[in-house]
């Protein structure tokens, strides 16, 4: 793999520098050799902590994978022993044949720019909002969290009712405001809005609750000092604040994106297992859903997998990249 | 004394199987001819909750009651009917199926293919624990021609249910039986207010498959032609679905976009709606202390007609033959006059076995409830649909077309002959 | 160890210039705005009230539909206030499923997976914050990359799996696929990296051996990472659905979310009892969530002190 995890290096090169101690001559072979048997042993030593997690993870995470790899290749029903072998043909289909799937490529962006972006900045405004020295911050911490707290289905059947057209408390509300009635979840241009205002709702405690415990781990020093120093608190969000927090934000909004491009409970809830009028927010997980449980089609709907899994890792690594020179840790 | 204590235990050994060769003997398991032998465990998996859950229980309970020493069987809730395909597909991947379960005309047909079902025909067909011919022709002729593939009848009707008119009596005088009285009805009845919550109209519909299907069906269309393709986008469906789109025009039917159409018939907002009468029990709720409701037949257009819904229960090949016949057993008992009686009165699903309307059970709830009897005319005209297993992939986009033309992105005929080329499309790749 | 990581815990970091840091002096609740003038502290109540209403009206509805006799339940516009209140609601849905067996169930599994995922990601996420091995970026990447394929394709390999392992209809099924969690790894990774290097210099001049550092040093520095993982975990296995339905075929071996599921049918939902059944069924991780956010108070804090 010729990319390589910025924070890793990193965290490779420091390591490095500390074995070799600055100032001292050239190493030597003996060292070398030294160095070279030590960083084998804290190899053996680091798979002994990863074997129980590398256990679980690879019967039930990298052997399913792999074997989703190995039934895109091929034609099956799941429900007769018999497979065929179609090569690399699920993939052109999917690519170059279906119109489906690219709906739902198209809707899942969509989605994605909605909630990740926007979700991060509620969730960082509310989380430096929740550190503050306040009154009743319990109570404000678990009204954000509730909605995380609750199971899809039954919140979803609310948000059914909120967003009703023409008996919706949404609308209702809106009505306070003299705003004119929205048909959200009949018209087709405001039905992903609509997923993606729950999505947002729904989410929202989850990324709160991580920026604070982001938040918890800088050191309230340095704002003693930049107080001394008379900074605003402008420059201290700025200088202190975003540069620490650039761990946590980089980590949210990572998992937050490849948790965004698997939307679908949300979705198949919201709309009565249907995914919006015509299909507006058809996404790519309900794709697959469809593909393998509707259709029977696995190896199709493993292929689908596939594309969206490199998909995702495709931007994954381009956040990696982009955000290396950004981040800081200690 | 090792011995001794060797042949102690062989005596006693020699003794229990003479005994057990004996009880076997004399009983020869249930009847002649039986597979089973002992108890038999057989495990059903359904998607019943709520009330249809507890009258399935009861029945399963009087059976299981009756063959106390040979059959047990055992009821599992899988969830919705979505979460019961989704469990039935992994457990057929991995060849761990149940002995029976319920299960949709498409499914079955998937099935078939792979193989993975054993016909109910064979036990249908047995000379010691089968059904007379009388007996079969007691099961509705719509329901056996609904589980039939290629002769054979593969799987038994349980929980199914027809569509009819849903309508509030305290709005609606006289029922409509015409298409042209159902309009003018419906119009007189929908009241606009420019606030929309205050609105009220007198038909509320889901644009969808089901619903078009209906008025398909009604105008004298079906969904393919004897070739099997399609052939709603004839001239008898595009004027079914201009029918629907005219009146949501005159705003005399409302489009729901979510939820269920009971949710606003409940309250009054609509004042009509066409649907399952499983859904009676809901509308029965939701309506207590706000109006008074009742069913009726849908009303025709140039025919009567309605469709069947709900599940079969089938029987999975990879189960051993005792099994198989305690399944049978089972499903024979479960479609016979009293069962299906009690069924129907507990969850508002239609009786499958004729008989079932001529026992004290029906009467009594046909004395009651008076809108029964339309409900059994309603299931004389109903016809079903089709039972590929690539139907309900057809189906989402039968879907989409009604919704495209009720949403003004095509005409009826425009958006009919693009689903049409697609379902054909879809039904030729098998 | 303990002054070790006191200083630990004041010292951080290099990346900003800031002015040399002064001596802790003791626990120190001021927060990042320090104080606030009356009308910041106004804007803030104000920002958070509306936003609360905003998160809490669903929630709201939930409880008033759950008191709700059914034929008041979908009418238009909304009743806030009615008469009789319905409190029957609530043991109605309880009877309507096994609530009792399922509670217990969701427990057990919520728990046991929870403490058995802090274990092994702590470890996991130990190597990979703080040593040095072969293979390290592109397994870190693999794991990531795990979490990229979406759940639905790798139900039917799972369940195979674990028919082939007798694991159907257990405990083992409910719990062991998910003790592992790569957004815990990635989570204690970010946190254990931004712990100072000289807190793991002065362990190993110490002698302490590596395990015995992380437990007594390392997690509990890291106290409100681990807790919001723990969190985060209890609620995942607390509202797992098709999972549980697909590998348990017993009420027995059921959780929570079955339960959920008995009051919709294709052709209704029983929305009073279904909402009811929702709220107790969240009751449990609302208390649970009281008691860990004060962890996110204290978690430094109180080692600093130590």
């Amino acid at each position: 793999m010729a990319f390589i995890d910025p924070t890793l290096t990193r965290d490779l090169g420091r390591r490095k520098k500390g074995n070799h101690a600055a100032g001292r001559p050239p190493v030597s072979p003996e060292r070398r050799k030294a160095l070279r048997r030590k960083f084998w042993r804290e190899t053996g030593v680091a798979y002994l902590y990863l074997s129980p997690a590398l256990l679980v993870l690879g019967v039930f995470s990298f052997w399913p994978v792999i074997k989703s790899l190995e039934l895109s290749l091929f034609k099956w029903d799941m429900i007769s022993p018999v497979k065929t072998f179609v090569g690399l043909k699920n993939y052109s289909d999917l690519l170059f044949k279906d119109e489906e799937f690219w709906l739902g490529i198209k809707n899942t962006l969509y989605y994605v720019l909605g909630t990740v972006p926007l979700g991060i900045v509620i969730a960082l405004g509310l989380a430096l909002l929740l550190n503050a020295k306040i009154r009743l911050r319990s109570f404000f911490r678990v009204s954000y969290f509730l909605p995380h707290v609750t199971s899809v289905v039954a919140i979803s059947m609310v948000w059914r009712w909120i967003f009703h057209s023409d008996y919706g408390l949404m609308n209702y509300i809106l009505g306070w405001f003299h705003i004119r009635s929205l048909p959200w979840l009949s018209e087709p241009a405001l039905a992903m809005p609509a997923v993606i205002i729950m999505s947002i709702w729904r989410h929202l405690g989850y990324d709160v609750i991580i920026f604070l415990a982001g938040l918890q781990s800088i050191d309230k020093e340095y704002y003693e000092a930049a107080k001394v120093d008379g900074a605003s608190g402008w420059q201290m969000f700025r200088y202190i604040t975003w540069p620490l927090l650039s761990p946590t934000t980089f980590f949210i909004t990572i998992i937050s994106t490849i948790g965004a491009f698997k939307v679908f409970q949300e979705i198949y809830v919201l709309f009565n297992t249907g995914s919006g009028p015509l299909r507006s927010a058809y996404t790519i997980v309900f794709f697959i859903y469809d593909k393998a449980f509707r259709d029977w089609e696995m190896g199709y709907a493993s292929a689908g997998a596939w594309l969206l899994f490199l998909l995702i890792f495709a931007l994954t690594l381009i956040q990696f990249r982009v955000s290396r020179n950004r981040i800081h840790y200690s | 004394m090792r011995m001794k204590r060797f042949w102690t235990a062989a005596i006693v050994l020699a003794l229990v199987v003479a005994m057990v060769a004996t009880t076997a003997g004399c009983s020869g398991g249930m009847s002649k001819g039986s597979a089973i032998k002992g108890k038999t465990v057989v495990t059903f998996w359904h998607a019943m909750s709520g009330p249809h859950e507890a009258a399935l229980k009861k029945i399963v309970a009087d059976f299981n009651k009756a063959n106390e020493k040979y059959i047990e069987v055992q009821l599992v809730y899988q969830g919705s009917y979505g979460d019961l395909s989704t469990k039935l597909t992994a457990a057929l991947a991995s060849g761990t199926p149940p002995t029976m379960a319920q299960q949709y005309e498409n499914w079955t047909a998937a099935y078939i293919d792979a193989k993975a079902l054993v016909p109910i025909q064979t036990f249908i067909d047995n000379p010691n624990y089968g059904m007379k011919k009388e007996e079969l022709e007691d099961i509705y002729k719509v329901f056996r021609d609904q589980n039939t593939w290629d002769g054979k009848i593969w799987t038994m009707p349980m929980n199914k249910s027809t569509n009819v008119l849903f309508v509030n009596t305290d709005l609606v005088k006289k029922i409509p039986t015409t298409w042209d009285e159902f309009r003018t009805t419906a119009k007189s009845l929908s009241k606009i207010d420019p606030d929309p919550k205050k609105s009220v109209y007198g038909f509320g519909y889901r644009a969808n498959v089901d619903q078009f299907g209906f008025l398909l069906k009604q105008n004298g269309g079906d969904w393919l032609d004897k070739d099997g393709k399609a052939a709603f986008n004839s001239q008898a469906g595009i004027d079914a679905l201009q029918f629907l789109l005219d009146m949501t025009e005159e705003k005399s039917a409302y489009r729901i976009a979510t939820g269920y159409e009971s949710d606003l018939f409940g309250p009054g907002q609509i004042a009509m709606y066409e649907g399952s009468i499983a859904g009676i029990s809901f509308v029965d709720n939701l309506s207590k202390g706000k109006h008074g409701w009742t069913v009726a037949k849908m009303p025709k257009g140039k025919a009567e007609a309605s469709t069947v819904m709900g599940t079969n229960v089938g029987i999975f090949a990879k189960a051993k033959p005792a099994e198989q016949e305690a399944a049978w057993r089972f499903i024979k008992y479960l479609v016979s006059a009293e069962p299906q009686a009690y069924w129907a009165q507990q969850t508002g699903y239609t009786p499958v076995a004729q008989s079932a309307t001529k026992t004290k059970t029906w009467q009594d709830m046909v004395a009651q409830k008076p809108y029964w009897n339309a409900i059994a005319d309603q299931l004389k005209v109903s016809t079903i649909d089709p039972r590929l297993s690539t139907w309900d992939k057809a189906r989402s986009e039968i879907s989409g077309a009604v919704e495209k033309a009720v949403l003004k992105k095509a005409t009826a005929k425009e958006a009919l002959d693009a689903a049409a080329a697609k379902v054909n499309e879809i039904l030729g790749k098998k | 160890m303990a002054p070790d990581a006191q200083s630990a815990a004041g010292a951080t970091t290099q990346a900003v210039a800031l002015p040399a840091q002064p001596r802790r002096k003791g626990r120190k609740r001021s927060e990042a705005g320090g104080r606030l003038s009356p009308l910041a502290l106004g804007a803030i109540y104000l920002a958070l009230g509306i936003g609360a209403f905003i998160m809490l009206i669903p929630f709201i509805w939930m409880i008033v539909t759950s008191l709700k006799p059914m034929n008041e339940v979908t009418v238009f516009p909304p009743k806030w206030i009615w008469w009789p209140i319905h409190w029957h609601n609530y043991v109605d849905a309880w009877r309507t499923a096994p609530f009792g067996r399922y509670f217990f169930n969701s427990i057990v599994v919520a728990v046991v997976s929870t403490v058995l995922e802090v274990i092994t990601c702590a470890m996991a996420a130990y190597a990979f914050a703080r040593m040095n091995f072969f293979g390290k970026n592109t397994l870190f990447m693999l794991l990531l990359g795990s979490i990229m394929v979406p759940g639905e394709v790798l139900l039917v390999p799972n369940f195979i799996t674990l028919v082939r392992l007798s694991w159907i209809d257990t405990y083992w099924a409910l719990i062991i696929p998910w003790i592992v969690s790569v957004f815990g790894i990635f989570f204690m990774r970010q946190a254990f990296l931004q712990l100072p290097n000289e807190l793991f210099d002065a362990g190993k001049i110490d002698g302490c051996g590596t395990f015995r550092f992380l437990w007594r040093v390392v997690l509990p520095l890291s106290k409100p990472v681990v807790t919001t993982v723990a969190l985060f975990k209890f609620i995942g296995s607390w509202n797992s659905f098709l999972w549980v339905l697909i590998v348990t075929n017993t009420p027995n071996m059921r959780t929570i979310p079955v339960g959920l599921t008995y009051f919709s049918t294709e052709v209704g939902t029983t929305y009073n009892l279904l909402m009811a059944a929702s709220a107790f069924s969240m009751l449990p991780i609302l208390v649970l969530f009281f008691l860990a956010q004060k962890q996110f108070i204290q978690g430094i804090a109180r080692t600093g002190l130590k």
